[in-house]
């Protein structure tokens, strides 16, 4: 069995984010650009848990650099549960998931990601990710 | 080039064993800043490029020929573009694979990359001769709303904007539909529903406020504006919502049922029979569709059961044992009632003007029906629970009763009539209001937003479906809500165009919605019915009139004068002995199925100024 879960763009867990996803911002403006992933399995009956230590601790996820120093400072990145908890998220700090999510569409964990744009330069950024620690998935 | 393995659409990891696996989640996120100037009209060149991503490959040193994105109100985004493929590995991975792409402006330091299309791989064509594969891409909007899995799954897709309704658009756990659902919910929401171009799902308000951008002379192409207003067929005269609400009108009807017994001598001079108490319950209890609202008051032959009555100017005694005083019946009152139903179907009901002439019937109608098992309603009551208990001394402190508790609730007042909601609501009927003048304002608005404003300017990615634009030119001036936009980006020729369409209706306000209020009518039946009056009928007695009786007025104690006495006559009627009981007709008025008519008080707006249009 491969290992389902993933990220998403929709709640209904179609569309997996097998690609950078988009978040966009007009130079200068300051309207941060927000979207909305959903973490899961489409696989109902599956769960995942933290490898290291199963069920007990959170899933977290954190958000990396590949170029440190330079791209986008993984600072302008707020994680939330919610849309309401942006606004109070702390720039760059890792988002603390349940210690266990299971699969199929009902339990997707929708993710919540602002990037507020500190640099004044256009362009597109591809530096930064959003990354989970080794998981634990297992099969209905 | 060797394809990547990360075409594969599985997540990294994993074993092909059936226990616990191990894997890792991540996803890349691309932080686009545009820089708006890169849109402006001033001189100068642009550089565009699109970068194109197939399952997370960067394939963009690939393609070749027109690039094309088309986007619509409530349909999925499709793309269409060519690639070379470097290996038959890689053509095949085309196949159903993750699409991405970004368009890139740049314009000296100034640049701008906006993500349009982000969906998958529809259908490879591939031309061996060229060595070229064409794609033709599409987003998920099909497949979203089927993946949902709850109808609150299918409900957020419009972000609470729909009117949802149980009673008219069920929805079903044992077999879900959530497309059909779906349809249905769409029909009451103003507003569009689309995947953007970064993938994610929208819902949309049709609301036409401040336009995001506005352009004036010289930044359109040079006859490319076009005012299509709408079709004869989009404008009828009006559009009409009707809610038809059955339900059961429930009637009860009581009236008295009296008899006093003719005077005593009859029973000596006539030798009639007395009437006694096992004839009028058997009487009483037989009345068709009528039941006695508790038990009739009865009064017996009383104390010294001896009466002086006079006879041929004498006075002769009538005696009665008190056993039989108890089974004979000096006289009765009763209250008889009946209940019944009649169907009541409510009409609310609204036009909207829409100003057109076309004669099209664009009505909606729906209806809803009110549950209730009447037939049991309207059944008699249980024995057990109106026959008297207490003769005398009944235990002190016994509530007093109504008459109606051997009946199924509700009861209607005493000669009047309830509408009884049973499972439906006055909530439930405010609600499937709104839900038929959602229908109604979306088929409406849907006409008035016909009247559309199509331009092409620069490639210019930045606008989104219900995104809020204006436009002032060619003596034009509109503003309005993108509906659609094709854009087109020639690798070859450098040709860079985007085309959009912009709903402009001739609104009322900027926000289109509605809000509603009705009132349920209430009954005003007042029920005025009267039983005949029932006397004491001597049948073979040469005093009773009229010699041929009426059958149809003959109510009361129908008894025979005796043979031997000196009343009697061969000739005259004789009666089958009798208590006879007569209870009126209850008039079509308020039997016959009934429709009533309320209109629905709303305020209806739909958003948009329309098209002005000079220059003549």
């Amino acid at each position: 069995m491969a290992f389902s879960f993933g990220f998403f763009v929709d709640p209904a867990l179609t569309t997996p984010a097998n690609f950078r996803v988009a978040i966009r911002q007009a130079l200068g403006s300051a309207t941060p650009g927000d979207i909305c992933l959903w973490f899961g399995s489409p696989v109902v009956g599956s769960m995942c848990e933290l490898d290291a230590d199963p069920g007990v601790s959170p899933i977290t996820l954190s958000v990396v650099t590949s170029t440190p120093g330079s791209g986008t400072p993984v600072t302008d990145i707020r994680l939330a549960l919610s849309a309401a908890s942006l606004g109070s998220a702390t720039p760059g700090a890792s988002l603390a998931l349940p210690a266990t999510v299971q699969g199929g569409s009902d339990n997707a964990v929708a993710i919540y990601v602002r990037a507020s744009n500190s640099l004044t330069t256009p362009g597109q950024r591809d530096n930064l990710s959003l990354v989970m620690p080794m998981l634990l998935e297992t099969p209905p | 080039m060797a394809f990547s393995s990360a075409f594969s659409p599985a997540f990294t990891g994993g074993s092909a064993t059936s226990g616990p696996v191990t894997g890792s989640a991540s996803v890349g996120l691309a932080v686009q800043v545009y820089d708006a100037t890169v849109f402006s009209p001033a001189a100068g060149y642009i550089a565009t490029d699109v970068r194109i991503h197939v399952g997370g490959v960067d394939v963009s040193a690939q393609k070749l020929g027109s690039i094309q994105i088309d986007a619509s109100e409530d349909a999925a985004r499709v793309a269409s573009f060519s690639l070379i493929p470097a290996s038959v590995a890689e053509l095949q991975a085309y196949d159903s694979a993750s699409v991405t792409l970004d368009i890139v402006m740049t314009r000296g330091s100034q640049s701008a990359t906006v993500r349009r299309f982000t969906g998958f791989v529809e259908r490879v064509e591939f031309d061996p001769v060229n060595r070229i594969a064409s794609l033709a891409c599409r987003d998920g909007y099909q497949e979203r709303p089927r993946a949902a899995r709850t109808a609150s799954d299918v409900e957020a897709l419009f972000n609470g904007l729909a009117y949802p309704n149980q009673k008219l658009v069920p929805w079903s756990d044992v077999t879900p539909d959530p497309a059909g659902y779906f349809d249905a919910l769409r029909q009451t929401f103003s507003g569009t529903t689309f995947i953007d171009g970064g993938g994610l799902w929208r819902a949309v308000p049709w609301n036409i406020g401040t336009p995001v951008a506005s352009w004036g002379a010289g930044v359109l192409f040079d006859g490319a504006l076009k005012v299509i207003r709408p079709a004869r067929a989009d404008q009828p005269s009006s559009v009409s919502a009707t809610l038809t609400h059955r339900l059961p009108r429930l009637h009860n009807a009581e009236v008295e049922l009296t008899w006093t017994r003719p005077d005593r001598s009859w029973y000596i001079t006539k030798g009639i029979p007395v009437l006694d108490m096992t004839t009028m319950q058997a009487a009483l209890s037989g009345l068709q569709g009528w039941h006695i609202k508790g038990a009739p008051a009865v009064v017996h032959p009383g104390p010294p059961y001896s009466y002086g009555v006079i006879v041929g100017g004498n006075t002769v005694y009538y005696t009665i044992s008190q056993a039989a005083a108890a089974m004979t019946v000096d006289s009765f009152t009763a209250t008889a009632m009946r209940r019944w139903y009649q169907q009541v179907d409510v009409r609310y009901s609204i036009d909207i003007a829409m100003g057109g002439s076309s004669s099209r019937d664009d009505s909606v109608a729906l209806s809803i029906s009110s549950t209730f098992d009447t037939s049991a309603w309207e059944s008699s009551a249980p024995a057990e629970t109106t026959l008297p208990l207490f003769a005398e001394n009944a235990p002190v402190g016994l509530p007093v009763t109504s008459g109606y508790e051997g009946m199924l609730t509700p009861w209607p007042p005493a000669n009047g009539a309830v509408d009884h909601l049973a499972d439906i609501s006055a909530g439930d009927v405010a609600a499937a209001v709104d839900h038929a003048v959602a229908k109604a304002l979306v088929k409406a608005a849907s006409g008035k937003r016909q009247q559309r404003l199509v331009f092409s300017r620069p490639l210019d990615p930045r606008w989104e479906i219900g995104d809020v634009l204006a436009v002032s030119d060619y003596g034009v001036s509109a503003t309005g809500q993108v509906v659609g936009f094709t854009e087109s980006i020639d690798i070859d020729s450098g040709e860079v165009v985007s085309e959009y369409t912009l709903a402009c209706p001739d609104g009322n306000s900027t926000v289109t919605g509605f809000s509603t209020s009705v009132t349920l009518p209430t009954p005003s039946v007042s029920h005025v019915l009267a039983a005949p009056t029932m006397a004491t009928h001597a049948g073979s007695d040469i005093n009773e009139t009229p010699i041929w009786p009426d059958p149809d007025a003959l109510f009361g104690w129908l008894c025979n004068t005796l043979p031997t006495s000196t009343h009697y006559s061969a000739s005259r009627a004789a009666y089958e002995t009798q208590l006879r009981v007569g209870v009126p007709e209850v008039p079509a008025l308020h039997r016959d199925p009934l429709t009533i008519d309320v209109p629905i008080t709303a305020i209806v707006t739909i958003a948009g100024s329309g098209i002005t249009i000079g220059g003549f």
